[in-house]
């Protein structure tokens, strides 16, 4: 992680207000950094991909993470309204790697969700190559390398949402944002 | 001015704000968020702000703070949340830069 690394995610979670307010200043100043860092490289990408970094996935809950063949398949429901299913499918250039993020990174036995990621665009011997890593709410990163990468959306119908009783198999409406 | 805990939801959209409602007490933020809303700590001082975000979403169960990201939208508030939900949601607080708008 270039700009939220380990050290300055672990100060952030500090009980001590002093190296807690100077670490909450010093994300903010990496959060810009990282805006900047994104508003630099994102007219060079693909729309699909410019799409996909405005998707909000923070507390998405991952409901599961797939393997086939070269491709990685990670699937999100998002926290916020309308909580839409994002299936991610990344062609790997590269092995993923998993490992812990947090001193305290919890076990993958109980549900987790994405916290925060960092992207980016490498070019390598005439290829474009991309990176994503994510840290996820049990504490652990995943490094991807992928040479592109499909998203699809879709509402999700089931687990039904509170006050259902059926799964509503109906287009939804279309939402303007 | 000291702090102050209000109802609160996230404004549709991508801007990731944090709207807030009425004022209510720790016992009724405690209580809500054990449904898994959302309430906002608001108030000129930062780190008291945040010292009653972390009362509230302690009283909950373990809990932990994460902060601002791109991912979470532009005006998003940094927040406490429980480490392993349910209950789903945020104690979210203002800081100097952060603040909260009022719902309409």
């Amino acid at each position: 992680m270039k700009f939220f690394g380990r050290e300055l995610y672990e100060r952030c979670r500090s009980d001590d207000p002093a190296i807690l307010d100077a670490a909450e200043d010093e994300w903010e100043s990496a959060l810009q950094q990282y805006e900047q860092h994104l508003q630099a490289i994102e007219p060079h990408l693909p729309a699909h991909l410019r799409e996909f970094l405005g998707l909000l996935l923070h507390d998405a809950m991952v409901q599961s993470i797939g393997r086939q063949d070269d491709r990685l398949v990670l699937i999100l429901r998002k926290d916020i309204p309308p909580r839409d299913l994002i299936i991610l499918t990344y062609e790997l250039e590269r092995e993923p790697l998993l490992e812990p993020f947090a001193p305290s990174a919890r076990d993958w036995t109980q549900p987790t969700d994405f916290n925060f990621d960092e992207f980016d665009v490498l070019h390598e011997d005439g290829q474009t190559v991309y990176t994503q890593e994510i840290v996820f709410g049990n504490g652990w990163l995943l490094r991807l390398r992928f040479r592109n990468l499909q998203v699809t959306r879709a509402a999700a119908v089931f687990p039904l949402e509170v006050g259902a009783s059926i799964p509503n198999l109906s287009p939804p409406i279309a939402q303007s944002a | 001015m000291i702090a102050t805990i209000h109802e609160a939801e996230r404004a549709s959209g991508p801007s990731g704000a944090v709207l807030y409602g009425p004022e209510i007490t720790v016992d009724a933020a405690v209580a809500l968020r054990k449904t898994g809303k959302d309430v906002v700590v608001r108030g000129e001082d930062h780190r008291a702000n945040r010292k009653l975000a972390s009362q509230v979403e302690s009283a909950v169960g373990p809990a932990e703070r994460q902060d601002p990201h791109k991912q979470a939208g532009p005006m998003v508030l940094p927040h406490y949340q429980q480490k392993q939900k349910p209950p789903e949601g945020h104690t979210f607080y203002e800081t100097n830069k952060r603040k909260a708008r009022k719902k309409s």
